[in-house]
This record gives structure tokens, sequence and C-alpha cells, in this order.
């Protein structure tokens, strides 16, 4: 790890110092030694703050976007975006592919100092400043909790979530917190109509999770910083990974892949199935 | 009133006891305290809830009207009030200060009546913290993890006993009320009891000067464009911590029938104090500046107290591990 | 009635009242299915009087949070949405991408535990005003099957 730590600083020195990029955004100590924060250096004597390591998991792509986003700021002029160097993880990587697929910024306007992790990502690093391991344990138990759920008659699948969403009090962390929630009005701020209620009543909180989940659909790059988040412990990502899944299983589309593909809801397939359909 | 003595033994039946006469409130879980049914539901691990007590005496969501159009017109109900009489038990000593900093907000330009109600009917039995956690900083805030106030009594654990604070008349009250389970105090657990607050004190690992902040906290300090840039804007902060207390007021239901209810809201929110003409705090270090300067400067200058109670909740929930203390060391300078 | 009782949801049967009927928010493409829905009433075709119809310019129109304000409202038991057939839409795609996003509204419904027998598609075109009736047909019997969503209130509420 300290090796990835020396080369992402030897990188944000040349870059700063030489001012090809006007900000690295990486992580860099916390409050203790356990902790990690984002780190936002413009100065090529900040960047012995940078560090990387176990701790390092945020998603950092979220700086990227949004009403106060690096690349997308509503308030900066659009020819003074400033250049941006980010310190991306894969799932951060991936998270850059769909948002570019989106069209928030160009490929060009991100110089990403990527750590990979043998899983495919559909953009290439600038530079790779480092090499990690899979969390394969991960995945492997997000895919038992989903088939344990499954096996669950309907009724108690809808109690189960039911409880769930009951514990939810509307902090929106979970929303702040990922990428693709960029929306600068967002649907539940709506007020003219009220589409979701704002108290957090179980109806109004299924509203806003199930709403959330499914404007994720085909986007989520499942880097479960949501579920990390919720200060009530909500497995949001359950919901996201099943999603991805479905997609995957129906549409043969996984997201994160492809700067190129169109988005499987954003597009379709005249023999797409009407098997559900009366 | 003279200390007494809780064997440790006994407090599960002093839990059920309370549960037979009072609605009785114990931390639950690692998220929240929550109305319990037995003794066997209260979990006493040493991380506090992420959730605080303000929430039995601000609720999340609360009716403030009700109607009903029907073939005469409109009836408008009031909500029946909320005077069940309540005991928090295992309250932590830092949420059990922050009632007593919020009591002069709600009692004030406007008397929130429920919060009154609720006050009034609610007695505190805390039990002082042994083992701090790394974000902990109530002895910054003039508090400790053995303080007293805002608490009717205080339980201190000295092992194979609780040592019982009776600090309030209330507090006396419950006392004699089951003063079978109690045993009177000596010197040696009077002893002990301090050596427990001392020793729980100096595990407190991170303290932040904030003595002078109320009247030096910089409003045009450059130093909040730099210091607020991990913040996402998310509630996390707000809802969790035992002080704040924004609200917004909402209309739900449909023509016919609904209700006019209240609900938290939070000033990080981009949302907040957005109005017709416009949203005076459109960026986020402006959203985060007001949030400290209300809590270290604002609120002090109108009620002579600070709006934290240093419970470091908002500094191990933060999703991107904002550090509060670290904040005001910076805005400091 | 007590006044601080919140409606709260479930799907249990045995909460069905007497006289209880299922109600069913239908939307509606302007162009087919609407025109279809017209015809039917024009036909004067008997079908179940439980649907309410919203009308919407596409079914593309259709975020899963319209259906899900639907189903919210307490004396809603199931939704419809109905369009032109694939290849008819008036927009051209309209109904490609409603069928995608109304797919994996079902699937994400189903594993939440919601019965997606209670939010139907179809394709129904403007000559087709008995298949609207026969849609609104099935529909309602398949709800009365599953029992209302949310529990009732007293008879004396206006229900409109």
């Amino acid at each position: 790890m300290q090796e990835i730590t020396d080369r992402i600083r030897e990188e944000a020195r040349r870059l700063l110092g030489e001012e090809l990029v006007d900000v690295v955004i990486g992580y860099q100590q916390g409050w203790d030694e356990t902790i990690a924060t984002p780190c936002f250096a413009v100065q090529a004597s900040q960047v012995d703050r940078l560090i990387f390591d176990e701790r390092c998991t945020y998603n950092l792509a979220r700086y990227l976007v949004g009403r106060e986003g690096y690349l997308t700021s509503r308030f900066r002029p659009a020819d003074e975006k400033p250049r941006v160097a980010l310190v991306a993880r894969p799932a951060a990587m991936r998270a850059i592919v769909g948002l570019i697929q989106e069209h928030q910024f160009k490929r060009e306007d991100v110089y990403v100092l990527g750590i990979v992790d043998g899983t495919p990502v559909g953009i290439e690093p600038d530079v790779q400043v480092g090499q990690i391991q899979e969390d394969v344990a991960k995945q492997q138990e997000i895919r038992a909790r989903i088939e344990e759920l499954e096996a669950l008659p309907a009724s108690e699948r809808w109690a189960w979530w039911r409880q769930e969403f009951t514990k939810c009090i509307r902090c929106y962390a979970c929303r702040q917190v990922c990428p693709f929630c960029y929306c600068e009005e967002c649907i539940v701020d709506e007020n003219q109509p009220q589409w979701i209620g704002s108290s957090p009543l179980p109806r109004n909180n299924t509203s806003w999770n199930v709403i959330r989940a499914f404007h994720l659909v085909g986007r989520c790059i499942n880097c479960g910083e949501c579920e990390r988040v919720c200060p009530v412990d909500i497995p949001l990502n359950l919901l996201n990974a099943k999603m991805a899944a479905e997609v995957e299983e129906v549409f043969g589309y996984v997201a994160g892949m492809d700067a190129e593909a169109v988005p499987a809801l954003a597009t379709f397939r005249v023999d797409d199935t009407d098997d559900f359909i009366m | 009133m003279q200390a007494r003595l809780l064997p440790q033994g006994k407090l599960t039946e002093l839990v059920n006891a309370l549960i037979r006469d009072y609605e009785v409130i114990a931390p639950r879980d690692e998220r929240s305290f929550a109305r319990i049914d037995s003794a066997a539901e209260m979990d006493l691990r040493d991380e506090k809830p992420a959730m605080s007590l303000k929430e039995f005496f601000f609720p999340e969501r609360e009716v403030l009207v009700s109607y009903r159009l029907g073939t005469s017109g409109v009836t408008l109900t009031e909500p029946s009030p909320d005077d069940a009489a309540r005991v928090i038990f295992a309250a932590r000593p830092c949420d059990a200060a922050a009632l007593p900093i919020l009591d002069p907000l709600f009692n004030w330009d406007y008397v929130d009546s429920s919060y009154v109600e609720r006050r009034r009917n609610t007695a505190i039995v805390s039990v002082a913290c042994d083992e701090p956690c790394d974000t902990c900083f109530c002895v910054s805030l003039g508090g400790s993890p053995a303080g007293t106030e805002g608490s009717d009594l205080l339980l201190t654990p000295l092992g194979s006993t609780y040592h019982v604070q009776i600090i309030t008349e209330r507090g006396g009250e419950l006392v004699e009320q089951y003063a079978g389970l109690f045993e009177d105090s000596d010197e040696e657990s009077e002893r002990q009891r301090a050596q427990v607050e001392a020793a729980s004190r100096s595990k407190i690992v991170k303290e932040v000067d904030i003595a002078g902040l109320d009247k030096t906290l910089d409003f045009h300090s450059p130093v909040w464009e730099t210091v607020t840039q991990q913040c996402i804007d998310c509630g996390i902060c707000t809802f969790l911590c035992p002080t704040c207390h924004c609200f917004d007021i909402q209309d739900e239901g449909s023509p016919d029938a609904g209700e006019r209810v209240r609900i938290w809201d939070a000033c990080t929110f981009y949302g907040y104090t957005k109005a017709h003409a416009g949203q005076p705090r459109p960026t986020h270090d402006r959203r985060y500046r007001q949030r400290i300067m209300h809590k270290f400067r604002y609120y002090p200058e109108n009620f002579d107290r600070t709006l934290c109670v240093g419970c470091g909740r908002c500094i191990t929930h933060c999703p991107v591990s904002i550090d509060l203390r670290q904040v005001l060391e910076a805005v400091k300078e | 009635m007590d006044q601080n009782q919140v409606s709260v949801e479930t799907s249990d049967t045995s909460l069905r009242t007497e006289n209880w009927e299922p109600k069913i928010v239908a939307f509606l493409c302007n162009w087919c299915s609407y025109a279809g829905a017209d015809l039917a009433g024009g036909s004067r075709v008997k079908y179940p009087a439980n649907v309410r119809i919203i009308r919407v310019p596409c079914s593309a129109r259709i975020d899963p949070k319209l259906v899900l304000k639907g189903l919210e409202k307490e004396h809603v038991d199931g939704v419809i949405v109905s369009g032109c057939h694939p290849g008819d839409c008036h927009y051209t795609e309209g109904n490609y991408y409603a069928r995608r996003r109304m797919l994996m509204f079902h699937r994400l419904m189903e594993f939440i535990g919601i019965d997606s027998q209670r939010i139907r598609m179809s394709w129904v075109s403007a000559s087709e005003g008995t298949k609207w009736a026969d849609v609104v047909t099935q529909v309602v019997e398949d709800i009365r099957a599953l029992g209302p969503l949310h529990p009732r209130e007293t008879a004396n509420a206006r229900d409109h």
C-alpha cells in the first residue's frame, strides 16, 4: 500500500507542480489512524497529505458531478471548469464510465489515477498508481443475501423490507454519497406535486427507497457506498445489486463497462419481451 | 439528597418495575433508543445509539393538526396531548445535557406545548460512560462522561454495583418509589465514583478548546471554503445531533382529509432556506458555515448556551469522516 | 376514529370489509389506449366501474413515481399502464422504453415483496374497445382475489 501512496504523491506532485491540473482529489489522514477522509490538494506543497490504504474506500467520483460538482458546477462558467485529477478505485472508475455515458463530462475532463483490482472497468486510467485485491467475499455475501430473500414467500419479504424502510430517517446520505444521484432537483424535493411524502412514515420511506433504487436501474455500479453510510443500517445495496443482476439477465447489459454504450433503460430492442404485458 | 447504591443484579428488577408503572425508553440496539416492554430488550453496549434522545421530545414527525372535509364543512382536530408518564433509562449524560440546552428555544417566542408537556412528564435516568469513544468530546463543552446536567438520576458503574446520584426532586421520588432495591452509599463508593469519572475523562482522546468562540468565530474567514470541501450535504450530522432542531412543516393527505405535520429538516440540505426570491446559501460552504456559526456563536448569543454537547455522533457517522473538532481548530485561526 | 392513526399498508386479505371494491388507477396513453377506452364507452361495452383513468401523452411518460403515488393513496389497490402496440407508438418509440421500464419495475416490486399482479401493463389500440373492457375485467378480478392493499376507513369516508 505504501507504494501506492508514493506513486500517487509522485503523480500529484508532477501534475500540480507543472500546472497540468487544478486539483487532485484523493484521500488523506482522518481523525485517527483507522480513518481516511477526502483530500483536495491544489498545490504541490499539499501533496504529502495524500495517502492510500485499506481505509480509503469512499467513492470520490461523486465530487465530480451535481450542482456543485467539480466538472458540472452551476456556480462557475463552463469555460472555467477546473482540471481535475482523481484517485479512483475500480468502483470510482466504473462510476466515471457511467457519468461519461450520461454526458456529465468527457473522458478527457478527468485525469484518472487508477487503482485496479483485476475486475473489468470501461476506461483505462491515465496512470495506474496501484493494484489491490478484489473483495470477492463481499460480492458472494451480497449474492447469498439476495438468494436468502428470494427464497422467502412474497408476504414475508414485504414484511422484512417494510421493517427496514420503517427505520429510514430520510437523511438522504444514500443519495448524497451516490455518484449517480446528481439531479439538481431530486424527485423527493418536488412538492408541486409531492410525489414522495417527506415525512418518515413507512409508506413514504418505502416510496423513497424504491424510487431511488429504480432511478438507479441500469446505472448503479454497486460501489456499496449507500449501504455503508446509512446511519440506521438499511441494506440498500441489496436492492441495487439485485436490479443490476436483473438488467444483466434480461438485457445483457452491465454498468460501468463501456463508455460508448447506451445505458439499458435509455434504449430498447424491438424484440424485447412482452411476456408480462396483457 | 443522600446518594444510593444499586447492586448490579438489581438493575433488571428496577427496569422491569419501572416498565410496570411507566412507559420506559432505553437503548435498544446500536441504532436508537426505543420503548421497551422488558429489561431484556435493553442494550447497554459501550457505543451510544446513532439516534439521540431528541426524538422523544421533538419527534421526527409530529402532527400539528388534522383536517377532514365533511358534509357540513371542514373539521380541524388537534392531536391528543402526549401526557404519558415516561422514564428514559440508560440515557447518556451527553444526550441528557442536550435537553436543558434546547429548553429555552422551545419556550421562546413560541411555546411548543407538546415539547414542554413531554419534558414535564419524562424522567431521565442516565448511566455514566466508563468507555468513551474516540469521537466523544463532552468535556470540551463543559460536560463529562459522568455529567449530571439534564438527568434526574445518574448511575455510575462501580463493578458489582451502581452508584446512584440523586440530582433532582423527581429523581429522589423515583428512588423512594423503589426504595427496596437501593442501598445507602458510603465513603468508599463515593471515592470510587469519583475515580471512575476521572478515569473516563482521561480516556477522551481529542478535545477542542472552544473558549471565546462565541465571540470570535468569524463569518468572513476564508477558511470556510477549504474546510468544508468534503461535506456532501446530507442530513446525518443534523439528524443524529442531540441539539439540532431545524424543521419543516408540510401537509400530507388529500383534499378530503389529511394532516399538517412538522418534520425534521437540515440546514445542510440545498432546499433549506430556499425561498421564492432565491437561495441565500447556494453552495455548501455557506451552509456548513451556517451550521457551525449557529451552534457556536448565534445560539450562545441568544441563549447563553453552546448548541453542542460533544457527543461526537457527527464525527462517527459522517459519511466522509469530517471531524468537527478539526473544523473548529481550523476556523479558530 | 383516532385522528392520530395513520393508514398502514398491508396485503392482508383479512382486511377485506364486506362491501370492499377494488379500486384501480389506469394511466392510458392519449393516442391508443385512451381512445380505445373511449370507444368502449361509446359502444356501451359493459365493464367494471372500478377503474379511474388518467390520460398521459404516451406510455413512456410513466415514471414509477406515478405508479407508486397511485398505490400510496389509501383507496387504491392496483395500477394499469396501457399504451400503443409495439411499432404503433404515436411518438415512434415511446412504448419500447416504457416496456423496459415497466419490466424492471415489476422485478423490483417482486423483490420488495409487493405482488406485481397489482401493477399491470397492456397494449390497447384505439380500435380495441372490447380489449380494454377485457383488460379491466381481468385486472379487477385478479385484484379482488388479492385483497385490499390498504385497510379501509369506515364507509362514510368520501370516496372519489
